[in-house]
């Protein structure tokens, strides 16, 4: 590595140890001549210091009441799998159900619409004829013409 | 490769011993919990994220082969549920142009000065590791988990690569980026602070 080949993504690798010892050794040699690659050396050590958070304290009671979370958690959703699968092979049996029931011969045929002779069926055949309630709506009027008149 | 110790209590948390089950949890709790608060800063996160990656474990006692030690794969987990977390956290802070969290919600412990330093000593304690945590909260998930796994808790760069499934390279080019960004965030601050 010479003074001009400063590379300072190795000088990461180098901080953190991540080097192959043959590359290692050529860093370190460059570094012996590189003044520059030193100083950044110095300062991404102190910067990295810098970025030690420290750890996150965890007393013994925190630690067992989180367990104790966890435990419930699992057991809660070992028991929310056995209505699921429940829920599953009803499923299935319905799926083959329905199967068994569509095979040919068994499907029923189509029927031909049978005849709507219901009286609900007549309402909503002559609600659909809307000028015939046209005409309801000029009877009305007629009537109220007729009315005027008899008043004068 | 899982210890003995730790084997034996797979295999009776396997055949539904939730006692074996709970030690292991208590074993992991607090390096887990660390790693979390480390990736998302927030300690109420951590424990979240540590007890979503405990229900997995215990989810899938039955396939877990240890092949690779109840730790990493925790930390795998775990690491990867965080990137998840980081990401949508971002993806919200995109979508109503919220910048970042701000000092009021700083975990007290990630801010508290040293007791035994003298007040000008604890303001800039105390300012110094709000500055360390926004320019954490720069980086990326991914370099985010990166320097968190190799700065805090020590694993190798082939570690790494293995627990969040990245080339080597890949790893090398983010632990890279991330100690470039935090360089450039915390500069001001380095000069003040000197050696």
């Amino acid at each position: 590595m010479k003074r001009t080949d400063c590379q300072p993504e190795l000088l990461t690798l180098y901080h953190y140890h991540e080097l192959e010892e043959t590359e290692r050794q050529r860093v370190a040699d460059h570094l012996a001549d590189c003044s520059a690659c030193r100083k950044e050396l110095e300062e991404l050590n102190r910067v990295l210091r810098l970025a030690d958070t420290g750890r996150l304290e965890i007393s013994n009671l925190e630690r067992q009441q989180f367990t104790q979370r966890v435990s419930a958690a699992g057991r809660g959703r070992k028991r929310s799998r056995i209505p699921a699968w429940g829920l599953a092979l009803s499923s299935a049996t319905a799926l083959g159900l329905t199967l068994i029931l569509l095979r040919p011969g068994i499907t029923p045929q189509p029927q031909p619409p049978q005849q709507q002779s219901s009286p609900i069926f007549a309402d909503i055949d002559m609600l659909q004829n809307f000028d015939m309630l046209d005409d309801l709506d000029l009877l009305e009027n007629l009537d109220l013409l007729q009315e005027m008149g008899d008043l004068g | 490769m899982v210890e003995r110790s730790e084997q034996i209590l797979l295999e009776q948390a396997r055949a539904g011993d939730e006692e074996s089950f709970a030690r292991l949890v208590d074993t992991h709790a607090g390096r887990l919990i660390n790693l979390g608060w480390r990736m998302t800063g927030s300690r109420e996160q951590a424990e979240d994220l540590a007890q979503e990656a405990f229900l997995r474990l215990h989810r899938s006692l039955g396939s877990f082969r240890g092949d690779s030690s109840l730790s990493t794969w925790l930390y795998r987990t775990l690491s990867r549920l965080a990137i998840d977390h980081l990401r949508r956290e971002k993806l919200k802070r995109k979508i109503f142009f919220f910048r970042g969290a701000d000092s009021e919600q700083a975990d007290p412990v990630d801010i508290a000065p040293d007791p035994g330093a003298g007040p000008g000593e604890a303001l800039l304690a105390m300012e110094t590791g709000q500055r360390v945590r926004r320019a954490l909260q720069q980086l990326s998930p991914q370099q985010r988990a990166v320097f968190t796994l190799r700065h805090d808790e020590g694993l190798s760069l082939q570690e790494i690569a293995d627990a969040l499934q990245l080339s080597l390279g890949t790893v090398k080019a983010h632990l890279h980026r991330a100690v470039t960004s935090l360089r450039e965030e915390l500069h001001d601050l380095r000069e003040r602070i000197g050696s």
